[in-house]
């Protein structure tokens, strides 16, 4: 959560201060440009004023203008510049006469009112724009995050379900060792069978994650793959009693295929089928025929089984989302096809199409 | 002592039932919540051990239920969960303890014992009202030092009254303890009750609302 504002924070700052930069530099752009429009403004009215004092005679009004005739030396070389003397803009207009010099002033109370009419609406316009940037760098910090928390989120939930997953054969290896201790009860062969089982539990969640790591290397060697299932569907058989199991099957199938894998995928394959069993009368089935491995329940089934392949996907609390996943890594590294048909509440089948 | 413990893990639902077992505690074990609710309307327990997520009904929906119909039987949530939330919730519907697995087997027992004792409102193995005494581990009753023999109801309905000492226990209440074992009807109650009586305990007739320990 702190993490989670914190980049927030970072992402919105990198948005803001280069947007911040960019308004305000143009802000302060804009305000040079426009002031130096003013101040051609003003040049050019003082211009118009000189002409008109020539056309008239000197007897020209104007409230904002004053003019004074002066006689007085100016080199050729210099420019008639207007300047600023106080609060007048003043100009040197030449007249007909070459000696005098007409000396116009012109009051700077209207260029200042206009100065800072300009600079008060620039300032004006760079704080909203900046205000609505501020929106949209919040906005866009939370987007461009938010995948990225997503997938924290789901990281979160499958540590999770992993620790809880690892918990549970961790407190039947440890309550059975310690009543193994005690020797109370008769039950020694049963707590060994249940220190095997849970430790079995835990080895089959690590082989789960080293496929998620890519850690399997494949052998793929010509085998019957019959008894492989057969064995696998009797350990489960003694886990589930509740649970009706019958595989039926060709006599053989020789395929070219790592064994390891087809006992992963077919363990995953199965223990959801227990995991999200009937409350009544439930089944798993499973048929071997004409290259096609069918395993079918009855159990909750699934509301959106199109997602059933995603990493980290699961509708429900006891599953963690690698195990459908793991199974289709390991077909397809094998190129084995495969079909998975859902229904909520109704059941599930899954078909793998072994040509491989 | 009869505890149930709802657990969907069959190795350790296995495993907690041989150490409980081995503790020489009665233990009634289903793997899912909906059992659970199920047995409870047949049979009381002592304790209720509780996994939360079991199939159909996890074991804060099941505890819940429990607690709103009305059963008070003391309750240990054993779970893997071991957020704060999780531990909020557990005691908002109604738990009385809340251990993490893994946990020491020695813990589980003495928590258990613990919560057993707290339902009889006492800090030891036994209780005292009176002149009647409560071995709470053994299920034995005494009176003025001697042991009492009561058939299964007196028992029920001792332990009933005991529980809730100097308070008045509602007719309804006991026989619903009752009916799990007969078809309980207020006479029979009435039986059973002059019975204990005639042993001299201290049992008060509360008319028309049930009936109450006193001291001497």
């Amino acid at each position: 959560m702190k993490n989670k504002n914190n980049s927030i924070s970072r992402f919105f700052w990198i948005y803001f201060s280069s947007v911040f930069i960019l308004i305000v530099s143009s802000g302060i752009f804009y305000f040079f440009e426009q002031k130096s429009a003013l101040e051609k403004e003003e040049y050019s009215s003082i211009l118009l004023y000189a002409k008109m004092q020539q056309y008239t005679g000197n007897t020209f009004y104007d409230k904002l203008f004053s003019f004074e005739l002066k006689s007085k030396y100016k080199p050729w070389y210099e420019k008639n510049v207007m300047h600023k003397d106080g609060q007048f803009f003043v100009y040197e207009a030449p007249t007909q006469d070459p000696t005098q010099f007409l000396i116009i002033k012109k009051t700077t109370n209207v260029f200042e009112k206009n100065r800072i009419t300009l600079m008060i609406n620039i300032f004006i316009v760079v704080i909203s724009l900046l205000v609505v940037f501020m929106f949209i760098s919040l906005f866009l910090a939370r987007e461009s995050i938010r995948p990225l928390n997503d997938m924290i989120q789901n990281l979160d939930d499958f540590i999770k379900n992993l620790v809880h997953d690892l918990n549970t054969p961790a407190t039947s290896i440890l309550l059975n060792a310690q009543l193994l201790q005690t020797k109370k009860g008769k039950n020694d062969d049963k707590r060994i069978a249940r220190i095997e089982s849970s430790t079995k539990e835990i080895l089959s969640l690590y082989k789960n994650l080293s496929v998620l790591l890519n850690e399997h290397k494949f052998e793929l060697i010509q085998q019957d793959i019959s008894p492989i299932i057969k064995n696998i569907i009797e350990s489960f058989k003694d886990q589930h009693t509740n649970i009706e199991f019958k595989f039926i099957s060709e006599d053989e199938c020789f395929l070219k295929i790592d064994k390891q894998a087809l006992e992963q995928i077919l363990n995953n394959l199965i223990s959801n089928a227990c995991k999200y069993k009937a409350k009544e009368n439930s089944f798993v089935h499973v048929h071997l025929e004409n290259r096609q491995l069918i395993i079918k329940d009855n159990g909750l089934g699934m509301q959106y089984p199109e997602k059933v392949f995603e990493r980290l996907y699961s509708e429900h609390t006891k599953g963690h989302g690698i195990g459908m996943y793991i199974v289709q890594k390991l077909t397809e590294a094998m190129n084995i096809r495969i079909q998975f048909n859902s229904k909520k509440d109704v059941g599930t089948e899954v078909i793998l199409i072994l040509e491989v | 002592m009869k505890l149930l413990l709802v657990e969907d893990d069959k190795t350790l639902g296995e495993t907690i039932c041989d150490l409980l077992e081995s503790e020489s505690y009665e233990v009634i074990w289903v793997q899912n919540g909906e059992e659970a609710l199920d047995i409870t309307y047949v049979s009381n327990f002592d304790l209720l051990l509780l996994d939360v997520n079991v199939p159909f009904l996890n074991g804060f929906e099941l505890l819940s239920s429990l607690r709103d119909s009305g059963d008070n039987t003391p309750a240990i949530f054993l779970t893997a969960l071991v957020d704060i939330e999780s531990l909020k919730k557990g005691f908002a519907v109604g738990a009385d303890d809340y251990i993490r697995k893994p946990f020491d087997p020695t813990e589980l027992i003495v928590r258990i014992n613990v919560a057993i004792e707290k339902s009889f409102s006492s800090h030891s193995k036994e209780v005292r009202f009176s002149n009647l005494l409560y071995n709470i581990q053994k299920e034995v009753f005494y009176l003025n030092g001697s042991k009492l023999k009561l058939t299964n109801y007196e028992f029920i309905i001792l332990n009933a009254l005991i529980k809730d000492a100097g308070k008045v226990v509602k007719k309804e209440d006991i026989l619903h303890l009752l009916s799990v074992d007969e078809e309980a009807s207020e006479s029979g109650l009435r039986v059973h009750i002059s019975k204990l009586k005639k042993l001299d305990i201290k049992i008060e007739n509360i008319r028309g609302i049930g009936y109450r320990l006193n001291e001497e």
